[in-house]
């Protein structure tokens, strides 16, 4: 194989990707990029800011765009060119276990139109074993993570409140972003109920001084952000990483395998040129993964190989499985009596954020309730472009039409993400019909179940939320108690997870696989729990450690030797 | 037009363009509404149908104060959407759902749906409502969403004022809402 020899190969361009090859350059490492998507920067108006009516089908997508989408129903009209279509790359569940694999592929990954809730972890989480007894803990502890969380906060901007919650650790913010009147009403409600509700910690720039624009409150984040002051790894870590030189992107470049040396070692990866379905290798000193939970996961099911003949990395047998997510249950639409008929004065859903209640069960007592782990509730409110709530309401006419006005500025929103137990049965492998992709690359089998642990959670979620409208004097118009379909809230992790002990876990505490020392695997495959908190912002923080980490063994010529078998915590 | 929002400026984004371009803010055209053009054509519906399906969105929403569905061509919309909008499955229940509203009206009144008086238009939609019939319900989710959707629905009827730009994000600022 001829051609460079990088220091370090980045699969995956996303959160992870990201916050990788920002670290790794800015250490001076000479990075290779490689992201299987094209290159489309959000900046670039196409019809973010149409109305509807300008739009074909009303800006919903067509029946066969429809179709092409239907297993990754996060597509819309205006991130559509941002996603990924089911027949690019094919996955398949068992018949009673329908997954939803939500995937973007362009440079940026899910993070061009990502939810944007940054909120830290803290040991609550990351001793979570040794609280209750269940799983196994993180190899690491807050303090080890702690300055890595800030460097992330301060590159890509976060605004939020220092509210001083013992399991939801403050953060380097800019100005948090105000709550709306329905808000406000449900916090009265909350808070009569012994727990919290604050402004939620979002990724957009709120300040006046930073490398971004500020935010403008066009309200249009799951589209794609036409300023750029919604991060994404597109217009934050990687032209970042590429002002230091140090970095070569190649896009259309779909990562097959991680290729091993006759020492076991990783020498680089082979992988297909969307375009010509060329193949090609590329080589570096360290191989790192980073192409979101099962996409990593899968390239090192698809690198087995006779010397590992069930996957890459996997002496512990534990790739692949302990999948796990959170359930989104508890989905409420509420009336605010007395925000009925009035107009909020402006619009709300400019608002790039929300209200969020921090998770409250099970803190302080791990085993206060019937389920062990908690959950947390996302909360909105007031007007937005489509009144959903006019499909639920009873009748017709021009009563009917004056109750669908009547109660738009006074809808209040819920939903919840409850920690899904790791299970062994919770696992994903190669297909084993043999069936691949349009490049010849094996596609994944998907198994997701909720446990009884995870009904017990729901159970709970649903009575607390009717309880919290209750307290708060909200009117409940519709409230859907059963969770979503598995796979819905796009917080996948858990598949190669880190763990203190090489028996029980593929990484170790810096992301590093135990088998191939100079492999390392930075998305939330690596989590050894989910807990209540959205995942992004601590794959960045473990990404950018991890990066940290491989120019240190590189300064010390370590990385070719097998790390620590005990580490941290 | 920029909006002024107790003190938070609001502009359109092509208001704001052209601000930046003139130096000076203007007025400007509305946005086009693709289904408003003179010479639309149905794709599926044929003339008789079409009339029963506006018909049929103009008593789920009607004008009153402001604009109807009517006015708003849902009608249009719902061609629209059966043409290339709906999955095949439901197309077909969508039509099959008309075509037995319309053998009904002639078989008990002797002429279809869009020519019996007002009152008994109502009877029926009534009944259907009443009895969770499956059309229904869809014509009604598929007017809602084309009304709605419309520059009279979302604009005149909702005062949507939003895909704007802001200077800040106002929030709630009533005292009575924060004690
Ligand atoms: C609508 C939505 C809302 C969300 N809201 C939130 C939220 O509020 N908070 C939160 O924390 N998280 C949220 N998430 C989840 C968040 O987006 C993900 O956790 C995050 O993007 C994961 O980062 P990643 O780098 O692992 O994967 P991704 O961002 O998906 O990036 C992976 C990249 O790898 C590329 N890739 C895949 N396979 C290959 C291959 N074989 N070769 C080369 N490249 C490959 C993909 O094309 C993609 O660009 C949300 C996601 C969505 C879609
Ligand atoms: S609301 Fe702000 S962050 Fe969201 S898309 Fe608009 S400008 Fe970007």
């Amino acid at each position: 194989m001829s051609g460079p020899v990088y220091d370090a190969i980045v699969v995956g361009s996303g959160a992870a990707g990201g916050a990788a090859v920002y670290q790794l350059t800015r250490r001076g490492l000479k990075t290779l990029l490689l992201e299987a998507g094209p290159d489309i920067d959000p900046r670039v108006e196409n019809i973010h800011h149409k109305m509807p009516f300008e739009l074909e089908f009303r800006g919903q997508l067509s029946a066969r765009d429809r179709l092409r989408y239907r297993g990754n129903k996060s597509t819309n009209v205006y991130n559509q060119r941002t996603m990924l279509p089911d027949s690019e790359e094919p996955y398949s569940f068992p018949d009673d276990k329908p997954f939803m694999w939500v995937r973007s592929r362009a440079l940026g990954g899910k993070t061009l139109h990502w939810g944007r809730y940054s909120f830290r972890f803290s040991d609550y989480d990351f001793a979570c074993a040794s609280r209750d007894g269940f799983g196994i803990n993180w190899p690491i502890r807050y303090r080890h993570i702690a300055p890595y969380y800030s460097l992330v906060e301060r590159t890509i901007g976060v605004a939020g409140s220092k509210e001083s919650i013992p399991n939801l650790p403050d953060g380097e913010f800019q100005p948090a972003l105000p709550m709306r009147c329905g808000e406000h009403i449900l916090r009265k409600g909350v808070e009569k109920l012994g727990m919290r509700l604050i402004p939620t910690r979002v990724a957009v720039v709120t300040s006046r001084e930073f490398s971004r624009p500020r935010c403008h409150f066009c309200g249009h984040c799951n589209r794609l952000c036409s300023t750029g002051a919604m991060f994404s790894s597109r217009v934050s870590f990687i032209p970042l990483a590429q002002e230091t030189g140090k970095l070569e992107i190649k896009t259309d470049a779909i990562v097959r395998e991680v290729l091993t040396d006759d020492e076991g070692f990783a020498r680089g990866v082979s992988y297909v040129d969307r375009g010509s379905r060329q193949d090609y290798e590329a080589s570096a000193k360290t191989v790192v993964l980073a192409a979101s939970t099962l996409s990593s996961t899968k390239i090192l099911l698809t690198s087995r190989d006779r010397n590992h003949p069930t996957g890459l990395g996997n002496s512990s047998g534990e790739l692949g499985k302990n999948l796990s997510e959170h359930t989104m249950a508890a989905r409420i639409t509420g009336i605010a009596p007395v925000l009925r008929g009035k107009m909020p004065g402006y619009p709300e859903d400019g608002h790039p954020g929300a209200s969020f209640v921090p998770p409250f069960v099970n803190v302080d007592n791990p085993e206060e309730t019937d389920f062990i782990r908690n959950y947390s509730f996302q909360c909105w409110s007031g007007t937005s472009d489509y009144p959903g709530h006019a499909h639920r309401l009873a009748g017709f006419g021009a009563d009917f039409k004056r109750r669908v006005k009547n109660i738009y500025p006074a809808l209040v929103n819920m939903t919840t993400n409850g920690e899904v137990l790791c299970r062994p049965e919770n696992f994903v492998e190669l297909d084993p019909d043999g069936s691949t992709d349009p490049y010849g690359i094996p596609c994944l089998k998907i198994h997701l179940t909720f446990g009884d642990n995870d009904h017990r959670m729901i159970r709970h979620m649903n009575d607390k939320a009717e309880e919290i409208c209750r307290a708060a004097g909200i009117e409940i118009l519709s409230h859907r108690r059963e969770a979503s379909q598995p796979g819905w809230s796009i917080h996948e992790v858990c598949t190669a997870r880190m763990g203190s002990d090489p028996r029980m876990a593929v990484l170790d505490g810096y992301n590093r696989s135990y088998d191939v020392p100079n492999l390392f695997v930075v998305d939330g495959a690596a989590f050894s729990s989910a807990t209540a908190l959205e995942p992004t912002l601590t794959i960045m923080a473990l990404a950018a450690r991890a990066g940290d980490h491989i120019a240190d063994l590189l300064d010390r010529r370590e990385m070719r030797k097998h790390g620590p078998r005990e580490t941290l915590a | 037009m920029s909006r002024l929002y107790k003190g938070f400026v609001c502009m359109k984004r092509r208001e704001a363009l052209e601000t930046i371009a003139a130096g000076v803010l203007s007025l400007t055209a509305a946005q086009r509404d693709l289904l408003a053009q003179s010479d639309w054509e149905a794709q599926v519906l044929s003339a008789g149908q079409a009339r029963t399906v506006d018909v049929l969105s103009d008593l789920i929403i009607p004008r009153t104060e402001t604009p109807g569905a009517r006015d708003a061509h849902a009608h249009r919309y719902i061609d629209m959407m059966l043409y290339r909008g709906l999955l095949a499955a439901e197309r077909d229940a969508f039509l099959a759902g008309l075509a037995a509203l319309d053998e009904r009206c002639q078989r008990d009144f002797a002429r279809g749906f869009d020519g019996l008086p007002r009152p008994e238009q109502v009877r029926l939609l009534t009944a259907m409502h009443d009895s969770g019939d499956a059309f229904f319900r869809q014509v009604k989710d598929l007017t809602i969403r084309g009304y709605y959707t419309s520059r009279e629905g979302l604009l005149e009827e909702l005062e949507y004022e939003g895909n704007s730009y802001l200077t800040d994000m106002p929030g709630c600022t009533h005292e009575e809402h924060h004690q």
